[in-house]
This record gives C-alpha cells, sequence and structure tokens, in this order.
C-alpha cells in the first residue's frame, strides 16, 4: 500500500521540480509588459493631444509627483493583514508610477506564516489608481490591486505556491484594504465675500458658487497630473454685511 | 509473475510521471528580455512623452515649463481667476448703497431793495434743508483686468446711479424796516421736500497682489478709498413747493421772496455736494478655490502635511503655485486601531 501512495505523492509533486523564476528576471519581463503598455496608451494620447482633442486651458490643473504620492500611500499602507488565517502579510514601501499615461503602484510586502513565523516570503503587488473622483471638496482615487509576484520564499517551491494561490484568490480584498489616495488639495465649492457697513456705505455679502468636476487624469512625466474643469458663478447676494468697526 | 506485474507498474509509472510533468509544469517562458530591450523601450516611452509635453504647450500651455516643480503643484487657468475678480468686484459693488443721513445745509442772508431814494435792508432770510436721507445706489460696468508680474491692475468703471431722498425746508423771513415789516411781516414756513441724486460716473482704479498664503493662492486687494460727491438734486415737488412757499405769500411778501430767489439759493446750497469716503476695505481678499491641505484623514488616522511654498509663477495663462509636502502622522483621534480583520 506504501508504493502505490508514494507513487501518487511523487506524481502530484512533480510539477513543482522546476525552479521559481528568479525575481530579476520576473521583473524584467513584467517591467518590458508595462512598457510596452505605456507606450500603447502614450501613443494614443499623443495624438489625441496633436489632434486638438485634449483641452487643458480653461481647466485647474493640478499635479503629483512621484516622491509625494509615495509618501502620502506609504504613510497610510494598512497594518498587517491574515490571508485565510494562514499567512501574515504586510506591506512594506509602495512606488507609484506615473509614466506613460499609467498611474501604476508597485507594492512590496513580505509573507510569514501563521503558525510557522519563520517561513518568509517577499512579494510584489502591482496595480493602479482607479475611479478618480471630487467627494466634498477632496480629489481621491482607489487604489486597485491587479497582479503580484513572489519574488523569493524560505518556503519552498511547493509553500511557494500555496502562498500564490492564497494571495490570488485574496488579492481584490487585500486591494480594499489599502486606503484610497487622496490628492492634498483642498477645492472649495465656492468664495464667500463679507459684505461692509460702514454707515454711509453699505455693500451686502455674497457668494460665488463654483462648480467643479474631473476632466482628465493624465499620468505622465513622473507626475500624476488631474484636470479640473471649472465654473465660476453668477454671484448670489447674501443676508447681512459686516458691521464695520 | 509478480516480477513482471513490478516492472509494468514500474513502466506504467514512468509514462503516468512523463505525462504529468508535460501537462502540469509551468509553461516553458522565452528569455527574459535584456537591459539593453529595457531601455530602448524606455528611451520609445521618454521620447513619446516629450512629444506628449510638446504637443500640450503648443496647444496653449506655455507656461508648464516656468512652473515651479514641487510635489505639488497647482495651475489656476488666468481666464478662471479673471471670472472670479470679475464676478466679485462686480457683485460687491452691484450690491452696494450709499445713505447720506441727517445732513444740513444752511444759507442766510439779507435783502436790500431801492426803498424810495437809496437800497435799504428790507429783510433777512434764513434757509435751512435738514436731509433726513438720501440714498444712492452704485452701479458698476465691466472691469478691465490686466494682469501684471504678480498683480492684477483692475480698473472698474461705476455709476451712481438713481436714487432718492427726504428731506425739510425751512425758511425764516424777519422782515426789516418799518414799509417791509407793514407790507410782508415775518415768514416761517417749514416744508417737506423730496429729491434724487443726480447721477455721476466714477473710475475706480487699484490692483489686486497675487500673493502666497501658505496653502493657496490668494488676491489681496490694493485701493485706495474713493471719494463720492454726491449731488442732491431737488425734484419738481420740491421745486413746487418752493414756488408755493413765494406765491402763498402777500403780494408785497412775495415781491420781497422774490428778490431773495429762494430757488437759486436752494440750488447753489445743494450744488455743492455732499462727500462720500467709500473705503478700500470694500474690497476683501480673494483665496482661490485651489490649495494644499495641511492634514488628512486616512482610515482614522491623522497625517499631518508640513506644507513649504516652492514658488508662485504668475504667467499670462496660468497662475502657478507649488509646494513640497511632509507627511507625518499625527494621532489616531478615536483611540487604538482596532487590528484588521483577516482577509477571507
Amino acid at each position: 500500500m506504501r508504493l502505490p501512495a508514494f507513487a501518487v505523492g511523487a506524481l502530484v509533486l512533480l510539477p513543482a521540480c522546476q525552479h521559481r523564476e528568479p525575481p530579476e528576471a520576473a521583473r524584467a519581463r513584467a517591467t518590458e509588459a508595462f512598457l510596452g503598455t505605456q507606450i500603447a496608451d502614450l501613443q494614443k494620447l499623443v495624438s489625441k493631444a496633436e489632434s486638438g482633442q485634449l483641452s487643458s486651458q480653461d481647466r485647474i490643473a493640478i499635479g503629483l509627483s512621484e516622491e509625494t504620492a509615495k509618501a502620502l500611500i506609504g504613510a497610510s499602507l494598512p497594518p498587517e493583514q491574515v490571508i485565510g488565517g494562514r499567512i501574515r502579510l504586510t506591506f512594506e514601501s509602495v512606488q507609484p508610477i506615473f509614466r506613460g499615461n499609467n498611474a501604476a503602484l508597485l507594492f512590496q510586502a513580505t509573507a510569514h506564516g501563521v503558525r510557522v513565523p519563520s517561513a518568509t516570503a517577499r512579494l510584489e503587488l502591482g496595480g493602479g489608481l482607479t475611479n478618480f473622483r471630487i467627494e466634498k471638496g477632496t480629489l481621491t482615487s482607489t487604489v486597485h490591486l491587479s497582479h503580484f509576484k513572489v519574488l523569493d520564499t524560505s518556503l519552498g517551491e511547493m509553500a511557494g505556491d500555496v502562498l500564490e494561490a492564497l494571495v490570488r484568490d485574496n488579492l481584490a480584498a487585500l486591494g480594499e484594504r489599502i486606503p484610497a489616495l487622496e490628492i492634498p488639495v483642498h477645492l472649495e465649492q465656492s468664495i464667500a465675500i463679507a459684505g461692509l457697513d460702514a454707515g454711509v456705505v453699505v455693500t451686502k455679502p455674497g457668494v460665488l458658487p463654483l462648480e467643479m468636476t474631473l476632466a482628465e487624469v493624465l499620468p505622465v512625466g513622473e507626475r500624476l497630473w488631474v484636470l479640473l474643469e471649472v465654473k465660476a458663478g453668477p454671484w448670489q447676494k447674501a443676508a447681512a454685511a459686516e458691521k464695520s468697526p | 509473475m509478480r516480477r513482471r506485474l513490478f516492472a509494468l507498474l514500474g513502466l506504467l509509472f514512468a509514462a503516468a510521471a512523463v505525462f504529468a510533468w508535460l501537462r502540469l509544469r509551468r509553461p516553458t517562458l522565452p528569455p527574459p528580455p535584456s537591459t539593453a530591450r529595457l531601455e530602448e523601450l524606455k528611451a520609445q516611452r521618454d521620447a513619446l512623452q516629450a512629444r506628449f509635453r510638446q504637443a500640450v504647450i503648443a496647444s496653449g500651455e506655455k507656461s508648464l515649463a516656468d512652473a515651479p516643480r514641487a510635489g505639488i503643484m497647482i495651475g489656476i487657468p488666468t481666464s478662471f481667476t479673471a471670472s472670479v475678480l470679475e464676478q466679485v468686484v462686480t457683485g460687491l459693488f452691484g450690491e452696494t448703497t450709499l445713505t447720506l443721513k441727517n445732513l444740513k445745509v444752511h444759507k442766510e442772508g439779507q435783502v436790500r431793495a431801492k426803498m424810495l431814494v437809496r437800497k435799504k435792508t428790507i429783510g433777512d432770510y434764513v434757509l435751512d434743508v435738514q436731509i433726513h436721507q438720501v440714498q444712492g445706489l452704485l452701479r458698476p460696468g465691466k472691469p478691465t483686468l490686466v494682469f501684471g508680474r504678480d498683480t492684477v491692475n483692475v480698473t472698474l468703471p461705476v455709476h451712481l446711479a438713481e436714487g432718492h431722498g427726504e428731506a425739510t425746508l425751512h425758511l425764516e423771513w424777519d422782515s426789516k424796516a418799518f414799509a417791509a415789516n407793514l407790507v410782508c411781516g415775518d415768514v416761517d414756513i417749514t416744508r417737506a421736500v423730496t429729491g434724487g441724486v443726480v447721477p455721476k460716473d466714477y473710475e475706480i482704479s487699484g490692483s489686486f497682489a497675487i500673493a502666497n498664503a501658505g496653502d493657496a493662492i490668494i488676491l489681496r486687494p490694493r485701493f485706495p478709498d474713493l471719494a463720492v460727491r454726491i449731488f442732491v438734486d431737488p425734484s419738481e415737488q420740491a421745486w413746487a413747493v418752493v414756488d408755493g412757499v413765494v406765491k402763498e405769500q402777500a403780494k408785497g411778501c412775495e415781491m420781497a421772496l422774490n428778490k431773495v430767489d429762494l430757488k437759486a439759493k436752494l440750488a447753489g446750497i445743494l450744488g455743492r455736494g455732499f462727500n462720500v469716503k467709500i473705503p478700500q476695505k470694500i474690497f476683501k481678499p480673494i483665496r482661490l478655490p485651489a490649495g494644499v491641505r495641511q492634514s488628512l484623514q486616512v482610515h482614522g488616522l491623522e497625517l499631518a502635511l508640513h506644507v513649504t511654498p516652492a514658488g508662485l509663477v504668475v504667467a499670462n495663462d496660468r497662475l502657478w503655485y507649488g509646494a513640497n509636502l511632509a507627511v507625518s502622522s499625527k494621532t489616531q483621534p478615536s483611540g487604538p486601531k482596532a487590528p484588521a480583520p483577516p482577509v477571507p
């Protein structure tokens, strides 16, 4: 009975008897694919700009550098996450890449076994910023995780595959744990101007309403550019003037 | 027999192993791209980015190259800034009233007339006008805005439009000399009159300094006080009252009062006008509506953002503001953060 069991076990393990690709090779492959996407997206963007279909002049432009985005997302990375009751995953760092009309994020994470903490693995998780929106005067976007790679592991090839499967199954949920990126700008919805009551001269206060809508998101040249369509007015008079001392 | 069975099983196992390896092995990947290939792609990407930048500049974003490079950059179109300024300035002036209250004007004098052989004083008059209230409305025209290096020069035409007012006219006539006293006597009349203001055009000139307020761009007004002179314009009713005051007197008295020429006196004292100072503080600083935040709340964690302004550039097409941010975790407002639940 022992022989058939061994045989079946050996058959199952056989496919794992291949070495995981070195991290450098995996990264080079991913970089090539990402650069290809950037080039394709940029070609579309360039033809849009050159044909005059990209309007920016009357729009508010907000540019966020990769470095500042890194500091903002890095400061708000979620605490340790437990995946499937078996793996503790910690986000170590993030690298935003705002190039080639792609707002990509590359997270470095480490994984430890829940029961065997000495078993570790290093992961790279990739994704991007999506769903840009203005909410109550705040410019926000959602972090979306789309792929990952186990870079190296002390778990062995088999356990590495198990880890990959676990992360793959929980990738969307992991992405939801990463806070949305709030671009740190305040966008006022109106400009209020106080009136004046100086006895002889009385000016009523008023409000200039503003309407801002998201027009374009352009991650190019290591900067995330957000263009906002903005309309001002008409002026609305308010209730009372301030009494002049 | 047993040996043959083992040999067959061994053969079967070997075949299954080869089959399984072929089916389940990781796909054979092509060799990873070389560094040279990646550099080539990066160069292609960078060239496209440069071409895009040129296309954007050619489409009108002339000042992009001059914008202060910083962690966060905000470019506000001058067309939008001009629209905000225009609407705020005209909005404020469109709701401005000038109200003069309890003004008193006074005129007194003697009336002399030829009595038989020589001129004699026939009476003294005292004319008082108490303006209880006169109100004028300002109507702004279209301002002219000129963007300078760090200012926006504003010229605003303002029209002092129609107004209205109420006043009391008081006339005292004290007849002198026997003959005058005999034919006229003394007169003491008070009448309510109405009037308006004489429309007049003014021009307000000043500027808004474009300044860095730390986390946003602010437009600070620099305007002098505006001196407005309001000329009261007696209404038809007022002139009719004056005519009536004269005509209701006895003939001799009417002649004496005609000598006073009440209308001319009234027009003279009101024609000097009244000065009103429109203080420069009628203009308020205007904070442009996009600025850098000083803190963020992320999943209950408060992040303090230390904002260091990096520059302000006023160009023809945009006002550029740049700031660098240093992020530090402040406090957790609602006690210790609960551990995140495990991902299922």
